[in-house]
């Protein structure tokens, strides 16, 4: 469940990041390979590749590098995917552009996390904090680096079961957020801090201040309409009143939730919501009730988790595919030169059996002669 | 001429005794490797062997650490690549008993460094496919599992073998196709696979006895998910109940109550669905059966949840989380790892292929050479026969000739005179004399004496020595000594020939006769002269006389 949660933020934030293309035919292919990048990696890295050789640019290279990080990740390909962050590392050195040092060395921090590489990503995110010290104070680019730097740290600690310290980060992360003057992502951005915070409450059995983040949350989710936001801020406070046996108010809440997030599908908010549901039935005795979004919630389960592994399948399936290719083409190759071997042979046999047969025959024949010669004189 | 083809027939035996001792020699290793091979097929599949392993699968049920040691120090003394990969099978499966995913991938992987240049058995190819079915289904890449076994139960020839070790592998991957199959739900599919894979199986061994009861568990958790109650409760009872009476397979065991506490929560008796999977619990409490205690914990969180017992609720439920995150990254680690592994082994296969084929190529190509190798050689042979043939077919011809010249020397005489050219400084009367004066060399014999020299044959003609020497070359078409070697050869095939009384000295009787030095020097040059050697002749002319 934990894991989950952390996935959402990133996606916000990398996003966040990634929509500067300028170039049409750059921008294009750029966005196609991002599409593709959990469906099938290796399209993602075959164009990534390709944006590469033409690029010159320091900031897009710099995104295509990124690029590829993440899609060395939906690979499990730790090894490839810290050659290019460590590559894209390398690049933003070279700019002096100290807000785009500090964004890249955040995504890195960000693809660390997604690694679970937690060390190295606070390692990262501490260098970001020195960087950010060299920002003219006050500014909104500060403000967001700094909050987005102390979230990023908050999920690491939650998700370490660290949830003290993370609920400090957390918290300071929403003191910058309030700080930039209103922006609208800014808001989906708090939504997911305070979403983070009430649970960090609630796993330190604070109901009451759970409840308090979780309405903050869904507040900063109605401001920027973002429905699916709020309706994974429901689904916490649901779990405040399940925690407080209200199993009623938390079905109202959950049902609440499902509406808002029918038109969105997200697997992942679907999950967590029917496993509630079922929850709150099975507590209230409702067998029936209880087995329907039981099966609901163990379907997405399963949809999330074969949806996790299909970037693995298909890598799995193009290895298989390009064997195949690659020995059937193999085949064809020996194939062609035995009968060639065969086409020589054929040529050669018969060729000296013949001239072998005429020789024998001359051969009997001088035999003969000589035997003639000799018996008639 | 017998001596010839003698003599050729005896090259041909040489030459076959040569390829037969060759054969012989394959035929010999072929045997080697042929007993070789038995002794270790033999060897493996020896009752040794088979206990072994049976032990190890049974330990297997009971104690995976255990297991995992004991498997490991037969690992390590047998050098028999077969059970090796049946033993790393066992202890990649007690990893992924111990939900350590990632160290059953590992010990999986180890064994894919067999010795390439030997070839893989049927068994082999069939083993290492089902492990790789096996880790897909761990790691939750169901769909790659399903792909493979599909592939496997297609193939008659495993369906079919009487082999045991075919047979319950064959069992195996059934049961695998039912679980892949109950995942996504087609539970009359996965019915249908446990089955089949009870078909497979006999009651000989633990392995064998263990699927059944697997197969059994699997069958009643599909019964129920097909809301078939009654059927569902006597075959989880009956199970459960030989195992209670049997108490050594505490996973299977705990795995069956796990399973009856479905039952029992799906009937909204918490009660008895707790007190049921305490049961399990306690049977595997100590051991390291991770995956089923996720299981267990699970079900025991829910209903203690159901039961409004919070305590309990929270206490199993952070064990169910903390195990859960565990074993999740502890996939994640695997996934990772056998993709990298897919990739290493496919690369590995195609270039195991590649030396196959061209190994094939190679002994085709190399056969296809010798043959025309083979056949130059001969054609070689009787086109040198030709030659000799040729020059023997001449020599008879013109000694028929000269019989003939014998009777009308003279004519022949002045016929050779004028068609004499005359582009010599000697003159043509001189010429003509040294001819005449030859002539009657040539009828003397007196080329017969050893001594015979170019200075002798001057001074006995008067000549100079150097007009004689010119004369000759000019008008015999060879030098003095070919010249005198001629008429030495013609003069004693003559004799042999006409007086039947030659035909039984021996040959260095008639080298000497004929003026020769050297026995050898007269073999060759009668070889030269007439195209076969004098012992041919010799025999060629007594066959005709006989």
């Amino acid at each position: 469940m934990m894991k989950l949660r952390l996935k959402i933020f990133p996606l916000i934030f990398v996003s966040f990041i990634f929509i500067n293309g300028q170039n049409t035919s750059y921008t294009t292919l750029f966005k196609k390979a991002k599409l593709e990048i959990y469906d099938n990696p290796d399209k993602t890295i075959q164009i990534g590749k390709q944006l590469l050789k033409n690029e010159n640019d320091l900031k897009k290279t710099i995104d295509i590098y990124m690029l590829l990080s993440t899609a060395n990740v939906a690979k499990r390909n730790f090894e490839e995917s810290l050659m290019y962050i460590l590559k894209a590392k390398e690049l933003s050195q070279k700019t002096n552009d100290i807000k785009s040092q500090v964004s890249v060395l955040v995504s890195v921090a960000i693809q660390y996390q997604q690694m679970e590489l937690f060390s190295k990503s606070l390692e990262t995110l501490n260098e970001a904090d020195q960087y950010l010290a060299k920002l003219p104070e006050k500014t909104t680019e500060k403000h967001i680096e700094t909050a987005t730097i102390y979230a990023i740290k908050g999920m690491i600690y939650k998700s370490q079961s660290n949830s003290e310290i993370a609920l400090e980060k957390f918290l300071i992360s929403i003191e910058n957020f309030e700080k930039v003057l209103v922006k609208k992502t800014t808001y989906s951005n708090m939504s997911v801090v305070y979403y983070n915070i009430g649970y960090c409450y609630l796993n330190l059995n604070l109901i009451d201040k759970a409840q308090q983040a979780f309405l903050q949350s869904i507040d900063c989710a109605q401001r920027n309409n973002a429905k699916s936001l709020e309706a994974f801020a429901l689904k916490g406070m649901s779990e405040v009143y399940k925690q407080k046996h209200e199993n009623k108010t938390a079905i109202h809440l959950l049902a609440q939730a499902e509406s808002l997030s029918k038109n969105t599908g997200d697997i992942i908010l679907n999950e967590g919501i029917y496993n509630e549901m079922a929850n709150n039935y099975l507590a209230m005795r409702q067998q029936d009730l209880y087995q329907l979004y039981n099966k609901k919630y163990f379907e997405m389960r399963f949809k999330r988790k074969q949806n996790e592994l299909s970037s693995i399948n298909q890598v799995i399936d193009n290895h298989n595919k390009e064997t195949s290719v690659k020995s059937q083409k193999l085949k064809s190759q020996y194939h062609y030169m035995k009968i060639l071997s065969f086409i020589a042979a054929g040529i050669f046999i018969p060729l000296l059996l013949y001239f072998i047969l005429k020789i024998r025959k001359q051969n009997k024949k001088f035999q003969k002669n000589i035997q003639q010669i000799i018996r008639t004189s | 001429m017998k001596t010839i083809s003698r003599q050729i027939v005896k090259k041909n035996m040489k030459n076959k005794l040569l390829f037969r001792k060759m054969i012989e020699n394959r035929g010999r290793i072929f045997l080697l490797t042929f007993t070789l091979c038995f002794l270790i097929t033999n060897g493996q599949s020896g009752p040794d062997f088979n206990s072994i392993a049976d032990k190890a699968f049974q330990k297997l049920y009971q104690n995976p650490d255990e297991c995992i040691s004991y498997t490991q120090g037969f690992l390590v003394s047998d050098q028999d690549i077969e059970d090796k990969i049946v033993l790393q099978n066992i202890i990649s499966q007690a990893f992924a008993m111990k939900g350590d995913y990632m160290q059953s991938v590992n010990s999986f992987s180890q064994k894919e460094n067999p010795d390439r240049n030997q070839d893989l058995s049927y068994f082999m190819q069939i083993f290492g496919d089902y492990n790789l079915a096996d880790q897909y289904q761990n790691l939750g890449l169901y769909n790659q599992s399903k792909k493979i076994i599909t592939h496997l139960l297609s193939d008659q020839k495993l369906l079919k073998s009487n082999d045991p070790k075919l047979r319950i592998t064959a069992a195996k991957l059934y049961q695998l196709q039912a679980l892949n199959l109950g995942i996504n739900r087609d539970y009359s599919n996965a019915l249908k696979n446990l089955n089949k894979s009870d078909q497979y199986i006999t009651n000989d061994n633990e392995d064998n006895k263990i699927i059944k009861t697997e197969n059994k568990i699997f069958r009643s958790s599909y019964l129920m998910k097909q809301n078939k109650l009654t059927d569902y409760k006597k075959l989880i009872e009956n199970v459960i109940s030989e195992l209670e009476k049997e108490k050594k397979h505490p996973f299977l065991l705990s795995l069956a109550y796990e399973n009856l506490s479905r039952f029992y929560f799906l009937q909204q008796d918490y009660k008895t669905s707790v007190q049921k999977l305490e049961l399990g619990l306690l049977l595997i409490e100590e051991l390291p059966f991770n995956n089923i205690k996720i299981k267990i914990y699970e079900s025991l969180s829910r209903s203690y949840f159901a039961l409004h017992d919070d305590i309990k609720y929270h206490q199993y439920n952070k064990y169910y989380n903390d195990l859960r995150s565990k074993t999740d990254s502890n996939t994640k680690e695997g996934i990772r790892y056998i993709v990298k592994l897919v990739e290493t082994n496919q690369n590995k296969t195609l270039e195991f292929e590649k030396q196959n084929y061209l190994k094939s190529f190679w002994t085709s190509t190399l056969i296809l050479s010798a043959i025309v190798i083979g056949l130059l050689i001969y054609f070689l042979v009787i086109n040198n026969k030709n030659k000799d043939l040729k020059k023997q077919f001449d020599f008879f011809e013109r000694q028929n000739n000269q019989q003939k010249q014998i009777i009308q020397p003279v004519t022949a005489l002045t016929k050779s005179i004028d068609t004499e050219r005359n582009s010599n400084k000697i003159s043509k009367e001189k010429e003509e004399e040294i001819l005449q004066k030859l002539e009657e060399f040539e009828q003397s014999g007196r080329y017969l004496n050893k001594n015979m020299s170019l200075a002798m044959l001057s001074a006995q003609m008067e000549i100079n020595t150097k007009y004689l020497s010119e004369v000759i070359n000019n008008n015999k078409e060879k030098n003095f000594n070919g010249y005198i070697n001629k008429l030495r050869i013609n003069h004693i095939a003559q004799l042999l020939k006409t007086d039947p009384t030659f035909l039984n000295y021996k040959v260095s009787y008639l080298a000497e006769y004929s003026g020769f030095s050297s026995h050898s020097a007269f073999t060759t040059v009668f070889k030269s002269v007439t195209g076969m050697s004098p012992n041919a002749y010799i025999q060629e002319i007594s066959k005709s006389k006989v």
